[in-house]
C-alpha cells in the first residue's frame, strides 16, 4: 500500500510550497472589509504552515529533520526561492534550519477564551519566513515546472521516502498557459512509497464560505477554483481517516484542495509518531 | 508473596538510547524479590509528537507506583517547573505549551490471604494503549485496556501534563481486576509490542512463547529487528517502529489449599 513509509531523520520527506506573488494578489482577501490583501493571506498561510511544521518536528532537544522544506514564489521576477532573511536564495532547507532562521519573529495578538465565558487578547510569537509580495504576472506553469525539477532531484537521492508534498497557494489566475499539464507532470513522479502529492489552496476575493477537501467541483464558486480542484491529488487513505478523526465531514474521495480556508490541517495529518487524541 | 520483576526496553530504530521516551517503575524497589504485602509496577509511554514526554512518563510512572494513584496537579506542577527552568527557543516554548502526553498501565498485586484458601488479587489501571496481559500456561487469560490488535491506532487518549487537555481523557481510564495463582505471569507492554503480541498470538499462536524467550536486551533486540523489518501482505511492518518496553512480573505464593469438606 502507498503512503506507508516511515518519516524519520534517516529517511526524511520533502514539502515544497509554491506561492503566487503576482499583481492580482493585491486584491482584497475575502469579501469582509478587513483591509487584508490576498498576498497578506498567502504570506500568513505560508508562515503558519512553516510554524506548525517546525513545532511538529520539535522535541526537547531541538528540531528533528523529518522534512526538508522549500518555498518558491512566482510573480513579476519569474520563479524564485521566496525565503527572506538568512535563508534567502535557498531551495530546499532542513526543517531544523528553517526553525532556527526565521527572517524575524513578530508579536501578534489572538483572541482566546478567558475561562469565564469571555474572550481575551493573548500575545503570541509569530515567526516570519516569507513576506507579502504582489507584482507582475502569474507564471504558475513555470512555477510548477521548477517544482517538478526540484522534486525530481530530491527523489533521485531519496527514492524510498514518504512521497513529497507540493502545496500551491494562489488565486488561480495563471498567465503562462494551462497549468493542468504541469500539475499532472508533478503528480506522475513517485518514490517507492507512492506518487508525489499536489495540494492547492485557493485564495479568493469571493465572499463564498470556506470549502475544505471537497470530492466534487460542483459547489466551487468559479472556474479557477474548479481548475485548481482538478489539478489536486486525492487525499491518501490515511489522511482521509485523519480528516475524519479531526471531526471534518468529508466524502470518501476528497481532494487535497481548500478554498479560502487553511492548509495547516495537512500538517496535523503528517504522521511522525503518536499524536494524542486529546492534544488540541 | 514473592515477586520477580524484569524489565526490557529498546528505543525506536534509528534513534539513540537517550531518545527513548518510555518509562517503568516497580515498588518496593529494594530488590527484585519482595516479601511486602503489596507489589505495584507501571509502564508508561511518552508520546513521540510531544516534547519533554520522557520526563512526564517518568513522573507518572514513579508516582503511580509509590502511591497507587496519580496526583496529577502535583506532577503537572513539577513538570512545568522543570521545563520553565530551561531557556527554550520559540518552537520549543510553543510545543511545551501544549504539554507532554503519556500512556500508563499500572498493576497492583495483593497476596492470597493467610488461610491459603483464596488466590491473590490483581488490579490494573490504564489510560492509553500500553497494555497488561495476564498469562497462564502460555495462554492469555486477559488483556487490558485493549484486547484486539485492530484497536491500536496512532492517536490514543493520553495523560497530559497540561490540565486543560485532560478533561476528555479522564473518562477513558480502564480498571480491571482478577485473581492470580502461583505460576501466572503478567506482562506490561507499550503499544507497538502489545499490538504485535496480540496479532502474533491470534495468527500464529506463539507470541507468548516468543516473549517468554526474551531474557536480556540482546534477545529483545533480535526479535524487534526481525519483526520491525518483515512486512505483512498489505506492506505494513509486523511490528511498528516505536520504543518498546516489556515488564515481566511473576508472583509466587504458597499453593492454595482445597477447603476441607
Amino acid at each position: 500500500m502507498p503512503y506507508q513509509a516511515e518519516i524519520s531523520r534517516s529517511n526524511p520527506s520533502c514539502i515544497l510550497i509554491l506561492i503566487d506573488q503576482s499583481g492580482s494578489m493585491d486584491d482584497p482577501f475575502g469579501a469582509a472589509p478587513t483591509g487584508k490583501r490576498k498576498s497578506d493571506g498567502v504570506a500568513d498561510a505560508v508562515n503558519r504552515l512553516l510554524q506548525n511544521l517546525v513545532i511538529k518536528c520539535a522535541k526537547s532537544e531541538g528540531i528533528r529533520d523529518y522534512y526538508h522544506v522549500g518555498v518558491i514564489g512566482y510573480g513579476e521576477q519569474g520563479v524564485f526561492p521566496a525565503f527572506a532573511g538568512q535563508l534567502k536564495g535557498r531551495q530546499l532547507v532542513p526543517i531544523s534550519e528553517v526553525g532556527n532562521n526565521p527572517a524575524r519573529v513578530e508579536e501578534r495578538t489572538r483572541k482566546v477564551e478567558d475561562g469565564a465565558g469571555g474572550l481575551i487578547n493573548q500575545k503570541i510569537k509569530f515567526p516570519i519566513w516569507v513576506d507579502s509580495i504582489a507584482k507582475g504576472g502569474t507564471p504558475m506553469c513555470e512555477g510548477l515546472r521548477q517544482a517538478k525539477s526540484i522534486i525530481s532531484r530530491w527523489l533521485s537521492s531519496h527514492a524510498d521516502c514518504f512521497p513529497p508534498i507540493v502545496m500551491n497557494i494562489t488565486d488561480g489566475e495563471a498567465t503562462d498557459g494551462d497549468a493542468t499539464t504541469s500539475a499532472d507532470d508533478i503528480k506522475s513522479m513517485s518514490s517507492s512509497d507512492g506518487n508525489v502529492l499536489l495540494f492547492n489552496l485557493h485564495i479568493s476575493s469571493s465572499n463564498h464560505a470556506p470549502i475544505e477537501f471537497p470530492d466534487l467541483p460542483d459547489e466551487l464558486p468559479d472556474d479557477y477554483a474548479k481548475l485548481l480542484f482538478q489539478m489536486s491529488s486525492r487525499l491518501p487513505d490515511y489522511m482521509w481517516m485523519m480528516v475524519q478523526q479531526e471531526g471534518l465531514i468529508v466524502s470518501e474521495n476528497p481532494k487535497g484542495f481548500v478554498f479560502n480556508a487553511d492548509l495547516v490541517s495537512i500538517i496535523r495529518f503528517l504522521d511522525i509518531g503518536t499524536r494524542p487524541s486529546n492534544l488540541r | 508473596m514473592r515477586v520477580t520483576c524484569e524489565a526490557f526496553w529498546l528505543q525506536k530504530d534509528g534513534l539513540t538510547a537517550d531518545e527513548y521516551e518510555d518509562a517503568f517503575s516497580y515498588y518496593p524497589q529494594d530488590s527484585h524479590i519482595t516479601e511486602h504485602n503489596r507489589f505495584r509496577c507501571t509502564v508508561t509511554d511518552g508520546a513521540t509528537e510531544t516534547s519533554f514526554s520522557a520526563l512526564w512518563a517518568q513522573l507518572l510512572s514513579e508516582d503511580y507506583c509509590k502511591n497507587g494513584e496519580l496526583d496529577l496537579p502535583k506532577l503537572q506542577h513539577i513538570w512545568s517547573e522543570s521545563v520553565a527552568q530551561r531557556k527554550l527557543a520559540w518552537y520549543a516554548e510553543a510545543k511545551a505549551k501544549s504539554g507532554a502526553f503519556a500512556a500508563l498501565v499500572g498493576l497492583t498485586l495483593t497476596p492470597p490471604p493467610a488461610d491459603h484458601y483464596h488466590p491473590g488479587l490483581w488490579q490494573s489501571w490504564a489510560l492509553g494503549d500500553s497494555c497488561l496481559f495476564h498469562v497462564r500456561d502460555e495462554t492469555i487469560l486477559q488483556a487490558t485496556p485493549l484486547d484486539r490488535w485492530e484497536q491500536f491506532n496512532n492517536s490514543p487518549f493520553l495523560l497530559s501534563s497540561n490540565a486543560d487537555q485532560n478533561s476528555t481523557a479522564a473518562s477513558k481510564a480502564v480498571i480491571a481486576t482478577g485473581t492470580w495463582h502461583s505460576g501466572d505471569v503478567f506482562y506490561l507492554m507499550t503499544d507497538a509490542i502489545s499490538c504485535w503480541f496480540l496479532r502474533r498470538q491470534d495468527e500464529q499462536g506463539d507470541a507468548v512463547k516468543l516473549i517468554t524467550n526474551i531474557v536480556d536486551q540482546e534477545s529483545l533486540s533480535t526479535l524487534a529487528k526481525e519483526q520491525r523489518t518483515k512486512l505483512d501482505q498489505n506492506g505494513h511492518r509486523l511490528m511498528r517502529n516505536d520504543d518498546i518496553t516489556i515488564m515481566r512480573v511473576r508472583p509466587l505464593a504458597a499453593v492454595i489449599k482445597h477447603r476441607p469438606e
